[in-house]
C-alpha cells in the first residue's frame, strides 16, 4: 500500500543542514497496523506528513498503491488524499465554526458528493462513534473525547483506505485514549492500513508493529501482539 | 369826471377780459376742495374741455407734497405755460375723494408719484412721465393725429388697420376694399378700427419711419397693428381680407406675434 | 455542506470584525450614493427650471439672497407696488408680462401654508401703452395678440406654466394641488382664510415646486388682509427670449436702483455650483472608501488568514485543492462586498429621500440605476482588496500550520 524508499528530509538552518529524515526506507502492505515512536524531534511528525503527500522528500520516493505521491501536482496530491487517505490530529483540528455532523461532512463536500447524501453519511458515522445526539454540536460544546470521536468520523467521511494519525491519543484521558485506540482496531479489522505516530506506549502496543525513530532513522522495528502475517 | 368814468370802464373791461383770456388760453384748475365730498370731479370735466377744444390734456397726479413733487411740479408748470396754445393742464391729488372715480379709471392709485399723464384730443393717452422728468422729455407726448387715432383705438384693446394712401397711390381701392371687407366681417367688426393717413403728410412722418414705411412708397401700404403697439403684418399694394385674416391667426397662435421676438428671435419651448 | 455554508457559518464567527471591516465599505457607499442621488435630482431641477424660467427675472429687495427661484416671494423683506407700474410705463423692452407677489403665512386645516398675493395682468397691462409712441418702433415683445372680444378665454391653471394670469376678482382663490390633496379642498368649494370668505376657482395641477402648496389671492386683498401696505415681495418679469432676459437686467436696474435683478441663471449659479462640489465630494468619497475601505479589507482578510491558517491546513489535508481555498475566501469578499453595497444603496437612497429637500430644495426620489454603482463598486473594492490575501491561504503550506502546536 504505502512505501518509502530511501526517503531524507533535510532544511537548512543558520548556514547547516538539518536532517529531519535520514534514508528512511519503510513498507507498509495494504491492512497492516503501523505504530511510529521515538522521542520528540525524531522525525515521526516528518515521515507521517511525507506519507500522507503534505511534504515533499528532500530525496527518495513515496508511493501509495505503486503510484509515486510526489510525481504529482497539488492539486492531484490533493485528490489523492481526498480520495485514499483520513487524517486524525493530536489537536483534533475541527473547523470551530461548524457542528460536529458540518464538520464530517466537509471531507465529502470536497468530494462533491451530494448535500443529502452527505447530511445522512454524517449521521451514520457519527452514529457509529456514539455522538448520534450531539449532532447540531459545536466542538466548544463537546468534550475532548467527543471532539475525538467527531474528528475519527471525519476521517472516515470518504471511506479511506489509509488512516493517518498524529499523536490521536495525545490529549486524552487513559479511558478515553483506550476507547479511540478500539476505534483503530475497528477501522484495521475493516481492511484499513493505519500509521499512527505517538508517544503513548500503551497505544503503541495495541498496533501490529511498531517502528522506532531516533534522529530521522529508523532504529528499530518490532512487531506488535496483533502482528500482521503476509502471505 | 367823464375821463374818470372812461378810465374806470376801460379798466374793468381790461381786467375782464384779460381774466377771459386767461381762462381761455391756459386752463388751470386748483386742487378741488380737500373737504368737499359732493362737488363733481374737475379732472373728468378739464378732459372734457380739452376734448372739445382740440387740446392736449396733461394730468399731473400727486400723493404728498414732497420735496420731489414740488420740484417737479415747477417743471410741469414752466413746460405747460410754454404750449398754452396747444395744451391745457390740471393737477389731482390722488387722495381727493372728488377724484376718486378719475383715479380709478386710470389705475393710478397705486403708481409712482408724481405722475404725469398725457391724453391727446381723441383720448388716447400718448405718455406717461413717472417720478421725475424734464419739460424736453414732456414735448414727447405730443404726436401726430394719426398716431393718437390708432393709439385710441389700441389701447380700447382694438384691432388697427392703419391704411398708408392718398389718391396717387397705387392699388389704393383694391387695399381700401380689402380692409373694409375685413372689418364688416362679424368676426372682427367690433374689435377693429380703419385709420387712414396721407404718406405725404409732413406730420405723419415720425409715426411712418417708426412702422418702417417708406413715405415715398407709390404703393398703398396697409399695417395691421394689435395692442398694445405691436405690428403684426405689413401688406404692399392689394390685400384681401383673407389675407389679413390669416396673418392674424398666425399671430394669435405663435407665442410671440410671428413667431420671433427681439433680437436674434426665439420662442420658448 | 456547500461552499456558500462554509463561508456564511464563518462570517458570523468572528462578527465584531467583520462588522468593523463592512461598516468602512457600507459608510463609503452610502456617502457616494446619497451624494450622487441628491445631485442628480437637484441638477435635473436647475436644468427644468433654465429650461422653463430661463428667460425669467426677478426683481427683490436688495438685502434679500436667493437659492430657489420658485420661493422668491418667500421672505420678509418687501420693495414698493409701484415698482410694478415704473417697469410697466417705462421703454424697457421685455416687461409685457410681470407678476408681482407678496406672501403671507395661513393656517388651514391646522396646516400652514403661502397665501400668496399676484397681480392679475388686466390691472396694469394698459400702461404699457402709456411708453409713448416709441412703442410703434420697439421690436416685438412677447405675449401673444390680447384683442378684445378676440382672445380665448383665460385657462386658469397655466398659471403655475406660464406664472401670469390676466383676471382675478378680489376674493377668488387659485390652490396648490398640496394644498388641495391635504385639505380634500375642489373647485367650487369656499374657503376661510384670514377671517374672509374666498372661493376657490381652480386647483392647480402638481409642478413638483413649492408652488404645490401655495394659495394665490388677488395682491390688493392679500395686502389688506395682512396690514402690510402697498408693497410686494418679488416682482417676476417672465420673458419669452433669453436675450431679451440679458439686455433686460441693466435696463430694470438702472430703472429701480434701490433693487436687485436677478436672472435665473444666477439664482441656479449658487445650486449649479452646490452640485459642482457635491459631484467633486462624492469623488472624493470614492477615492477615500477605494483606499480606506480597501485597505481596511486587505487587513481583515489578511488578519482572517492567519487566524484561520490551521483551519486552511486541514482542509488542505482532508483534500482541499488550492483552488478550493481561493474561492473561500473570495465568495466571503464578495459576500461582504455586496452586503456592503446593498446597505450602504438602501441606507444612503433613505438619507437622500429624506435629507434630500431640506438641503437641495428639491424631492428627491430613489434610483435604482445607483444600485448596480454601489453593488459593483463595493463588490469591486473587497474583491480586488481580497485577492492576494485569498491568494496567499490557497498557497498555504500545511506542514507549517501543523508544526504550530
Amino acid at each position: 500500500m504505502l512505501r518509502m524508499e530511501k526517503v531524507s528530509k533535510n532544511y537548512p538552518h543558520r548556514g547547516q543542514v538539518v536532517k529531519a529524515l535520514d534514508e528512511a526506507t519503510v513498507h507498509i502492505p495494504a491492512g497492516d497496523y503501523v505504530s511510529i515512536v521515538g522521542p520528540s524531534g525524531s522525525g515521526k511528525s516528518t515521515l507521517l506528513l511525507m506519507l500522507g503527500g503534505m511534504l515533499s522528500p528532500s530525496n527518495g520516493c513515496v508511493l501509495l498503491k505503486g503510484e509515486s505521491v510526489y510525481d504529482l501536482k497539488s492539486a492531484g496530491r490533493a485528490c489523492m488524499r481526498r480520495e485514499n487517505i483520513g487524517f486524525v490530529f493530536q489537536t483534533f483540528n475541527l473547523v470551530t465554526y461548524l457542528t460536529a455532523q458540518e464538520n464530517v461532512q466537509v471531507p465529502m463536500f470536497l468530494a462533491g458528493m451530494e448535500e443529502p447524501a452527505q447530511a445522512e453519511r454524517a449521521a451514520a458515522l457519527l452514529e457509529r462513534v456514539g455522538l448520534g445526539d450531539r449532532l447540531d454540536h459545536k466542538p466548544a460544546e463537546l468534550s475532548v473525547g467527543q471532539q475525538q470521536r467527531v474528528a475519527l468520523a471525519r476521517m472516515l467521511a470518504n471511506d479511506p483506505a489509509v488512516i493517518l494519525a498524529d499523536e490521536p491519543t495525545g490529549n486524552l484521558d487513559p479511558e478515553t485514549a483506550n476507547q479511540v485506540i478500539g476505534f483503530f482496531e475497528e477501522f484495521n479489522e475493516e481492511g484499513r492500513t493505519i500509521v499512527m505516530v505517538t508517544h503513548d506506549p500503551r497505544a503503541a502496543e495495541r498496533a501490529r508493529r511498531t517502528l522506532r525513530l531516533v534522529d530521522g532513522r529508523i532504529v528499530d522495528e518490532s512487531r506488535g501482539n496483533n502482528a500482521l502475517h503476509i502471505a | 369826471m367823464r375821463a374818470i368814468i372812461t378810465t374806470l370802464v376801460v379798466g374793468g373791461l381790461f381786467v375782464a377780459t384779460q381774466g377771459m383770456g386767461q381762462a381761455q388760453t391756459n386752463r388751470r384748475y386748483s386742487v378741488a376742495s380737500r373737504t368737499a365730498t359732493s362737488n363733481p370731479s374737475r379732472g373728468q370735466a378739464a378732459m372734457d374741455a380739452a376734448a372739445g377744444d382740440g387740446q392736449y390734456l396733461f394730468v399731473f397726479f400727486w400723493k404728498a407734497n414732497d420735496k420731489q413733487t414740488q420740484t417737479m411740479r415747477g417743471v410741469f408748470q414752466s413746460a405747460l405755460n410754454q404750449w398754452s396754445g396747444s395744451a391745457s393742464s390740471i393737477s389731482i391729488q390722488i387722495t381727493d375723494p372728488n377724484e376718486k372715480s378719475l383715479v380709478a379709471k386710470f389705475g393710478v392709485r397705486r403708481a409712482p408719484m408724481p405722475l404725469v399723464v398725457a391724453i391727446a384730443p381723441t383720448g388716447a393717452i400718448t405718455k406717461a412721465f413717472p417720478i421725475r422728468f424734464t419739460g424736453q422729455q414732456l414735448r414727447k407726448a405730443f404726436v401726430s393725429p394719426g398716431t393718437a387715432r390708432c393709439m385710441k383705438a389700441l389701447q380700447d384693446r382694438k384691432l388697427v388697420l392703419l391704411c398708408i394712401q392718398n389718391g396717387k397711390s397705387e392699388f389704393q381701392q383694391a387695399a381700401l376694399q380689402g380692409v373694409q371687407a375685413f372689418q364688416a366681417d362679424a368676426r372682427f367688426s367690433t374689435s377693429t378700427e380703419v385709420v387712414t393717413i396721407d404718406p405725404d403728410d409732413n406730420a405723419e412722418r415720425p409715426f411712418l419711419q417708426s412702422l418702417q414705411v417708406d413715405p415715398h412708397t407709390p404703393t398703398a401700404v396697409t399695417v395691421l397693428l394689435s395692442p398694445p403697439g405691436k405690428t403684426v403684418a405689413t401688406f404692399a399694394g392689394a390685400v384681401s381680407k383673407e389675407q389679413i385674416a390669416a396673418r392674424l391667426t398666425a399671430a394669435k397662435s405663435s407665442c410671440c406675434p410671428g413667431g420671433k421676438c427681439g433680437p436674434g428671435g426665439c420662442c420658448p419651448k | 455542506m456547500k461552499l456558500r455554508t462554509l463561508v456564511w457559518r464563518e462570517l458570523f464567527e468572528r462578527k465584531s470584525q467583520m462588522l468593523t471591516c463592512l461598516l468602512a465599505i457600507l459608510l463609503g457607499i452610502t456617502a457616494v450614493v446619497s451624494i450622487k442621488n441628491i445631485t442628480y435630482f437637484s441638477e435635473k431641477a436647475v436644468a427644468r427650471e433654465m429650461d422653463s424660467l430661463g428667460a425669467n427675472v426677478l426683481v427683490l429687495p436688495k438685502s434679500v439672497t436667493l437659492q430657489d427661484y420658485y420661493s422668491a416671494d418667500m421672505h420678509d423683506e418687501v420693495i414698493p407696488e409701484e415698482y410694478v407700474m415704473r417697469l410697466t410705463m417705462s421703454d424697457i423692452e421685455g416687461v409685457d408680462n410681470l407678476s408681482p407677489k407678496l406672501n403671507v403665512p395661513v393656517e388651514v386645516g391646522g396646516r400652514k401654508f403661502a397665501f400668496t398675493g399676484i397681480l392679475p395682468k388686466s390691472e396694469f397691462q394698459a400702461k404699457a401703452a402709456w411708453a409713448g409712441a416709441g412703442i410703434f418702433s420697439r421690436p416685438m415683445g412677447c405675449g401673444a395678440i390680447d384683442v378684445e372680444g378676440q382672445s380665448e378665454p383665460e385657462d386658469k391653471k397655466t398659471l403655475v406654466r406660464k406664472r401670469v394670469i390676466k383676471d382675478l376678482g378680489d376674493h377668488e382663490i387659485l390652490i396648490g394641488s398640496e394644498v388641495a390633496d391635504l385639505q380634500g379642498i375642489a373647485e367650487g368649494d369656499s374657503l376661510t382664510l384670514l377671517g374672509e370668505p374666498f372661493s376657490v376657482i381652480a386647483i392647480l395641477p402638481e409642478t413638483g415646486t413649492v408652488d404645490d402648496s401655495r394659495i394665490f389671492g388677488h395682491l390688493h386683498t392679500v395686502q389688506r388682509l395682512a396690514g402690510k401696505g402697498e408693497v410686494v415681495n418679488c416682482i417676476e418679469v417672465v420673458g419669452c427670449c433669453k436675450e431679451i432676459a440679458a439686455g433686460l437686467v441693466d435696463g430694470v436696474n438702472r430703472l429701480l436702483p434701490d433693487a436687485k435683478v436677478v436672472t435665473v441663471k444666477q439664482v441656479v449659479a449658487t445650486q449649479q455650483n452646490v452640485n459642482g462640489m457635491m459631484e467633486r465630494v462624492s469623488l472624493i468619497f470614492l477615492i477615500i472608501i477605494v483606499v480606506v475601505g480597501g485597505a481596511g479589507i486587505a487587513n481583515y482578510m489578511f488578519s482572517n488568514v492567519y487566524e484561520r491558517r490551521r483551519e486552511i491546513g486541514t482542509l488542505m489535508a482532508l483534500g482541499a485543492e488550492s483552488g478550493v481555498v481561493l474561492r473561500i475566501f473570495l465568495l466571503k469578499a464578495l459576500l461582504l462586498g455586496l452586503a456592503g453595497g446593498v446597505g450602504g444603496y438602501v441606507i444612503g437612497t433613505t438619507i437622500a429621500v429624506t435629507l434630500g429637500p431640506k438641503l437641495a430644495g428639491v424631492p428627491v426620489f430613489p434610483m435604482p440605476i445607483l444600485a448596480l454603482w454601489g453593488v459593483g463598486i463595493s463588490v469591486g473594492i473587497t474583491l480586488v482588496a481580497s485577492y492576494i490575501p485569498a491568494r496567499r491561504a490557497a498557497g498555504l503550506d500545511p506542514v507549517v500550520t501543523f508544526q504550530e502546536v
